[in-house]
Formats: C-alpha cells, sequence, structure tokens
C-alpha cells in the first residue's frame, strides 16, 4: 500500500466539509452576485441538492470499487492505457487545482495584509506547511482537520452573529426579478466550483475504515457545507449589498471589516483571514496529496515520499505561472474554470460509471 | 544527531520568516491620519490635506503641553495616492490611514465629482470604509481640519462624535459612511447626501492652541445643511428644516425634539420624539410611478406654555392632529424642494419601486432623472403622543390662574 494510514468516517467527513469550504468562502460571494446580483443566495441554495446529486454519483462509482482510488478506478475501467490518459488529465488538473489555491492565498494576503511582501516568500510558506503536512501523511492532516474544525466554527460564528446588526434584508429585493438565464448560469458555477471540486476525496475514500453510513455522512457534509457558504452569501447580501458583494474581490473580508459592535467589537476580520487560509490550507493539502498520490499509482511505484519535494517545486512555480496577474485570475480563470470542474466533476464520472455498466452487463450476459 | 542539526535549522528558518517582518510598520515612524481634506488647487490637481496626530500630546502622563494635540500635513499632485505619499517632503512619518474618520470635500471638488477621490480610497486596501463624508461650507475644506476643539483633544474625534451623535439625536444631519454613499452613486433609482460643515468664528484663531483657553471658543465647527448629489456631483443644499423632512422620510430619525402651537390661543408645546418608522410604498397609477410614504411617530411632552389645559384626552388627540399636520408640511416641503429645486431622488423612491415593480422599472430606470420631478408622492402621518412628562399641568397655566396680570 502506497498510504499506510487509515482514517475514520468522522476525519473524512471533517475533512470534506472543510475543504468544501476551501477557498469558496472569499471566492464564491462575488461569483453568486456578479451573476444573479441580490438573488445570490437562491442561486447558492439551489446549487445544494445538485451539489448533493454531483457528490452522490462520486460516491456511486467510489462504492463500486471501495479499494481503489480515482487513478486505479479509471485503470481498472478503461484498461492501461486510455485509464492512464484518463488518469493524466485527473493529475494535471489536481496540479493546477492545488497551485491555484496557493495563488488565492499568496494573492489575497498581499493584496489585504502584506502590500509589499513578494508574492513568492508568502507562497514559500504556505507550500513549505504543505509538505510538512503531507509528509506526516493522510492521518495527520485528517487528525489536523479534527483540531481546526471548532476554531473554525467558533470564528464563523462569531463573525455571523456580529454582523447581524447590520443585516437590512430590503437589500434583497427584488426577489427573483432579475434575468433567469443568468441565474441558471450562477447556479452552474455555484454548484461545480465547491462541490464539484470534491471529486479530488475519491483518492482519499479507499484509506476509509470500512464502516457503515460513509455516503450518508459525506452527503450531510456537503449539505452543511453548502448551507455554510449560502448564509455567507446571505450576510454578505444583506449587509454589503450586491454591489459591493460583486465588485469586491474579497468581499468576505470586507464584510468582517463592517463589524462593529458598541465601538469597541470591531478591527476583527483579521480573524476571518485565519478561517480563510486554514480551510484553503486543508483544500490545497487535498490536491497536493491526491497529485502525488496518483502520480506514484499511475507509474506503480513503491512509495510516494521521492515525489513530494518535486511536487512542492512543481506547485511553487505553477502557483506563479497560471496567472500573470489578479485580472487575469478573476476574468480567465474563474469564468472558464468551470470547464474543467464539470469535465472531471462530472462527465467523466458518468462516463466510467456507464462503462462500467455496460462491461458488468456483458460479464452477466456471458455464461458461466 | 544531524537529524537534530535538521531540526533545529528548521525551527530557526520558521522563527525568522514566521514574524513577517517584510511589511512591518513602526508605530514609532507612522503618523496617524484621523481625518483627510480634498481641495482643488487650481490645474496642478488636488490638495490633499491629513489631520496627524502628535503622539507626545495624546497620551495621557505627557504633563505640560507645548504644542498641539493635531497637525496639518499638505501635499499637492494629481492624484489622491500621490499627494498621500508626496507629504514625506513635509512630514518625517508615513501616513497610516487606517483610522481615518473623515473625509472632507471642497464644495468645488464636490460640485466636479467625488467618485474618482472615493474610487481610490475604496480601492486602497490600507483604508476602511467606515469614515463619514461630509462638504465644506463657506470655507476650503482644509480649513476645516485646523480648528482645535475643546471636550475631544482630537478635532477629528470631535467632529466625527458630533456628526455619529446629531444624527441620531438631532434630526438634520446624516451620517454618511463611504461605502453607503458608493453604493447610493452606483445605484440607480437613489441619489447620495451629505452633511455639510462649517466653520463658526475666527477661522484664523481657531488653529492655535489659544482657542482653547476660552470658555467660548474663537472658532467652532458647526455641521449645517444636507449637501445633496445626483450620482457624485453636488447639486444644492437643502436647509434644516427640509433635511429633517428627508430624515424622517428615509427613516434616519432616531430622536429629536420640535415645537408646535397649541390648540388655542397662544405659546408652544415642545415634543421629544421617541421612535419613528417610516415607510415608502410604491404603487402604480394608470401605468405611471407613484408613492406613498407612511410615518409613524411616538412623541411626549417635554414644555407646555399654553393656556389650556393639556391633560384631558381630547387635548392629546388635538395635539396629535397639529404634529402630525406640521410633519406631513416638513416632508412636503423636503419632497417639493428634491423634485422641484434640486431635481435629486435622493430619498430612493426609485429604488423602492424598483424593488416593487423590477419589470416596470426597466423602462423607467433609463430617464427616472426627468420622471421623478413629475411622480406624485402621498404623505400620511400618524402620530402618537404616549406620555406628558412629569408634570400634569402647566406651571405657566398654573402660574397665571393664580395672579392674573
Amino acid at each position: 500500500m502506497l498510504e499506510p494510514g487509515k482514517i475514520s468516517i468522522r476525519q473524512l467527513t471533517v475533512l470534506f466539509y472543510l475543504a468544501m469550504i476551501g477557498d469558496m468562502i472569499i471566492i464564491l460571494p462575488p461569483i453568486a452576485a456578479g451573476y444573479a446580483h441580490q438573488n445570490g443566495w437562491i442561486v447558492a441554495l439551489a446549487s445544494i441538492p445538485m451539489g448533493m446529486v454531483l457528490v452522490w454519483l462520486m460516491l456511486k462509482l467510489a462504492a463500486h470499487y471501495p479499494d481503489s482510488s480515482l487513478v486505479q478506478i479509471c485503470e481498472r475501467i478503461l484498461g492501461r492505457w486510455l485509464g492512464g490518459l484518463v488518469s493524466v488529465t485527473y493529475l494535471i488538473f489536481f496540479v493546477i487545482a492545488g497551485s491555484i489555491y496557493v495563488r488565492e492565498v499568496g494573492d489575497f494576503l498581499t493584496t489585504q495584509l502584506f502590500a509589499n511582501t513578494p508574492i513568492r516568500y508568502i507562497h514559500l510558506l504556505f507550500i513549505a506547511t504543505l509538505l510538512w503536512a503531507i509528509w506526516h501523511g493522510l492521518e495527520s492532516i485528517a487528525r489536523s482537520a479534527e483540531l481546526l474544525l471548532p476554531l473554525f466554527i467558533l470564528i464563523y460564528i462569531v463573525l455571523i452573529l456580529c454582523l447581524l446588526p447590520e443585516i437590512e434584508v430590503s437589500r434583497l429585493k427584488p426577489i427573483l426579478g432579475e434575468d433567469h438565464l443568468w441565474m441558471l448560469r450562477g447556479t452552474m458555477l455555484t454548484t461545480f466550483y465547491p462541490f464539484g471540486e470534491m471529486i479530488v476525496f475519491l483518492m482519499v475514500i479507499p484509506y476509509v475504515q470500512h464502516q457503515k453510513h460513509l455516503k450518508r455522512d459525506v452527503l450531510l457534509a456537503s449539505l452543511l457545507a453548502g448551507l455554510t457558504l449560502a448564509l455567507i452569501i446571505f450576510i454578505s447580501l444583506t449587509v454589503l449589498g450586491s454591489f459591493f458583494t460583486q465588485h469586491n474581490i474579497y468581499a468576505t473580508y470586507t464584510l468582517t471589516q463592517k463589524i462593529n459592535i458598541g465601538g469597541f467589537l470591531q478591527r476583527i476580520e483579521a480573524l476571518m483571514a485565519a478561517a480563510w487560509v486554514l480551510t484553503t490550507f486543508l483544500k490545497s493539502c487535498l490536491f497536493f496529496y491526491a497529485f502525488a498520490l496518483g502520480t506514484a499509482q499511475l507509474f506503480k511505484l513503491r512509495s510516494t515520499k521521492p515525489l513530494y519535494v518535486p511536487t512542492t517545486f512543481i506547485i511553487f512555480g505553477l502557483s506563479l505561472l497560471v496567472a500573470t496577474d489578479v485580472s487575469y485570475y478573476l476574468n480567465t480563470i474563474v469564468p472558464f474554470w468551470i470547464d474543467w470542474n464539470l469535465t472531471y466533476s462530472l462527465l467523466f464520472p458518468l462516463l466510467l460509471l456507464a462503462i462500467h455498466h455496460i462491461r458488468n452487463r456483458k460479464k452477466s450476459v456471458l455464461p458461466g | 544527531m544531524r537529524l537534530r542539526v535538521l531540526h533545529i535549522v528548521i525551527a530557526g528558518l520558521i522563527l525568522l520568516s514566521a514574524t513577517g517582518c517584510w511589511d512591518r510598520k513602526e508605530l514609532n515612524e507612522l503618523g496617524i491620519v484621523l481625518a483627510m481634506a480634498v481641495d482643488k488647487d487650481g490645474d496642478k490637481g488636488y490638495k490633499v490635506s491629513c489631520q496627524v496626530v502628535v503622539p507626545s500630546e495624546v497620551a495621557s502622563n505627557s504633563g505640560k503641553s507645548t504644542t498641539t494635540t493635531v497637525t496639518l500635513v499638505q501635499a499637492t499632485a494629481t492624484t489622491i495616492h500621490e499627494a498621500l505619499y508626496k507629504m514625506t517632503l513635509s512630514s518625517p512619518r508615513l501616513s497610516y490611514m487606517s483610522h481615518v474618520r473623515l473625509l472632507v470635500f471642497s464644495e468645488e471638488v464636490a460640485r466636479e465629482g467625488i467618485a474618482d477621490t472615493l474610487e481610490a480610497l475604496i480601492r486602497d486596501p490600507n483604508f476602511r470604509p467606515d469614515y463619514y463624508i461630509t462638504i465644506a461650507r463657506g470655507s476650503p475644506a482644509e480649513d476645516i481640519l485646523t480648528i482645535l476643539t475643546p471636550l475631544e483633544s482630537i478635532p477629528a474625534n470631535s467632529l466625527f462624535y458630533s456628526l455619529k451623535n446629531s444624527s441620531d439625536s438631532w434630526a438634520p444631519t446624516i451620517a454618511a459612511y463611504a461605502d453607503d454613499t458608493v453604493e447610493k452613486m452606483v445605484s440607480s433609482g437613489v441619489e447620495p447626501v451629505l452633511t455639510g460643515v462649517r466653520i463658526l468664528g475666527d477661522r484664523v484663531a481657531g488653529g492655535s492652541k489659544d482657542n482653547l483657553t476660552h470658555i467660548k471658543p474663537e472658532a467652532r465647527l458647526m455641521f449645517t445643511g444636507m449637501a445633496v448629489l445626483i450620482r457624485d456631483r453636488l447639486i444644492g443644499w437643502m436647509d434644516e428644516d427640509e433635511s429633517k423632512g428627508y430624515n424622517y422620510i428615509a427613516g434616519n430619525v432616531k430622536e429629536t425634539t420640535g415645537h408646535m402651537n397649541c390648540p388655542e390661543g397662544e405659546g408652544v408645546v415642545s415634543l421629544v420624539l421617541l421612535r419613528s418608522t417610516s415607510k415608502i410604498i410604491p404603487r402604480l397609477v394608470n401605468g405611471k410611478p407613484a408613492f406613498d410614504v407612511k410615518l409613524q411617530v411616538v412623541q411626549t411632552i417635554y414644555g407646555d406654555s399654553c393656556e389650556t389645559s393639556l391633560s384631558s384626552d381630547y387635548a392629546i388627540r388635538q395635539l396629535q392632529k397639529i404634529s402630525e399636520r406640521k410633519l406631513i408640511k416638513i416632508m412636503e416641503d423636503s419632497v417639493n424642494a428634491a423634485q422641484h429645486r434640486l431635481r435629486s431622488d435622493i430619498f430612493g423612491f426609485g429604488r423602492e419601486f424598483y424593488r416593487k415593480y423590477p419589470l416596470h422599472w426597466k423602462t423607467l430606470a433609463m430617464n427616472w432623472n426627468e420622471t421623478f420631478p413629475s411622480v406624485k408622492v402621498n404623505i400620511e402621518v400618524e402620530a402618537q403622543i404616549r406620555r406628558i412628562g412629569t408634570l400634569d399641568d402647566s406651571i405657566i397655566k398654573q402660574m397665571k390662574e393664580e395672579m392674573p396680570e
């Protein structure tokens, strides 16, 4: 086995919840408001059932091959060469996605907090921490997720409670008055961004101790994470209004700058930054891990460890290369990234499932 | 052994890198800016003035002080940020902007448009969008920042709290935050309003420490009138009553006081308003927009110089009627001024209409500024007088009854 560790279902659920919130807690509000303006929260809510179907589809694929990771499933269904090809595209997806999360952290911190620090030093620190986490294996990542969950929930609840006095529900009107086609597109994005990227968990699920309720718990985690995101979008729209939610690149952060209770409980936005870096860290951890593990499985290596350090170099380089500047990131990557997510979280899993069923039927038709 | 050395090296590296020293800003190298004024300096661009705290003066244990608590740093440049950085030419400290509480525009800048300034400040992550915006009346904006104030040793704080408290307890001012103003600038169907600020008294003497040695300072700052904008340009001013009417309609009145004539005979009754709720209800009348404004107020009597007794149910009801008529008049005057004199939809009638009839709004949005002056606005007030203070009968009435003149 390449991965000696085993994680429990509870750990998987926690990891899933935090990773799904991941970078989305800051990225998603401007996307939702960009497509649906004041109806962004409806879009976010509407995407929850669709996203859960997506997750259910992934779990269904995993349930057919409980001991195989995504790369191994591809090989078993499509054969050595075709399966390998699909696996390679998945690995490229993982490594680029991982790099983009690192870049998001870098862009955010250099824009809001460390204006004069070169972005590569922030990346270096972040990636060094990633390497540290990966080096200690999946079990450590899962355990740190368990440790960080209370912290995240505490920060989240404090922020939401402190923002309650600022809410103006009239900002949400008119409800459903806008262009419905754009809302539909918005729902696509809010479905495939947070939920779709969870395809990475197919690399982790084989290392979960076999227990009942895997499907139920993961679906529950995706439901809760979806609600968490929808609530942030709702708060952002009612406190900041649709203009600032849409056009402020880091709307959630600006949102927490609005907190001012009695003139003394204020300026606590660093908490938000901490929570966001924390969840994004876990998400990029998983993508990093999936890439290294997948590569080892694809080339049938005996150990994953020799791949870790080269992977850090690849991610470090890619994180600087993926986007020339923030505008490129916002205007090119964000609108078109959906195509990747759509391919990897819906088309390929559907294809794999279909072929799996066709082959099984053939088998069962054959005598004996 | 080798592993231990490696661990120590790694720990050392983490210690060195995790401090975040790259972006360190030492407190004693920063000039903390509390207020900023923007003037126009001919063709040279913006003249930006920053009121910077003098830390040794603000510290409580500084003993006898010799200098003023704040100082003014100025620079002129094409853009706001150039000016801010150019200030280092005359100031030893780099301006630190995240504690700005007040932004003052000169009338000239406000008439040309404040959007580019606000855009620059909102984009800059060093500014937090929770400062108030005001417009200087009758003097350049920089002069507002040169008046020393008693009670609050830092003038910017004095202005900030004065505006905050007056908008809470004296209806005619509006505490306009930067982000709310920008939101009104960019959304259709509502226009921003700002409060004006004026220097009373001797402008030159106000900048000296001597200003604080008089019980009655030689120069004072006062908020007065409301600036009405269309998008980001100043169009005109509303006087105190019109501003009050605006605040009633916009639902900004938390507490205020006013007076009205007695139901019979001479004298006035003064009333304190405890609560008010207002609602703008858009309607479609023959395909045209019309608006109902509904205001509910709860008042209490704080002064009574009437000849007849107010301690009857009938008298109270009459007072309610009078106060309703008066409030309607105040609001109608305000709406009239906005519709005909200033032609700016500061109340957000258009936005309310959009929120209720989004599809109809599409046809109206393009030329709302032309439609707005002619829309029908119907105002209804329900005034309640719940309490009459601690006296059941007027002292003045008693006095006159005991000793007729």
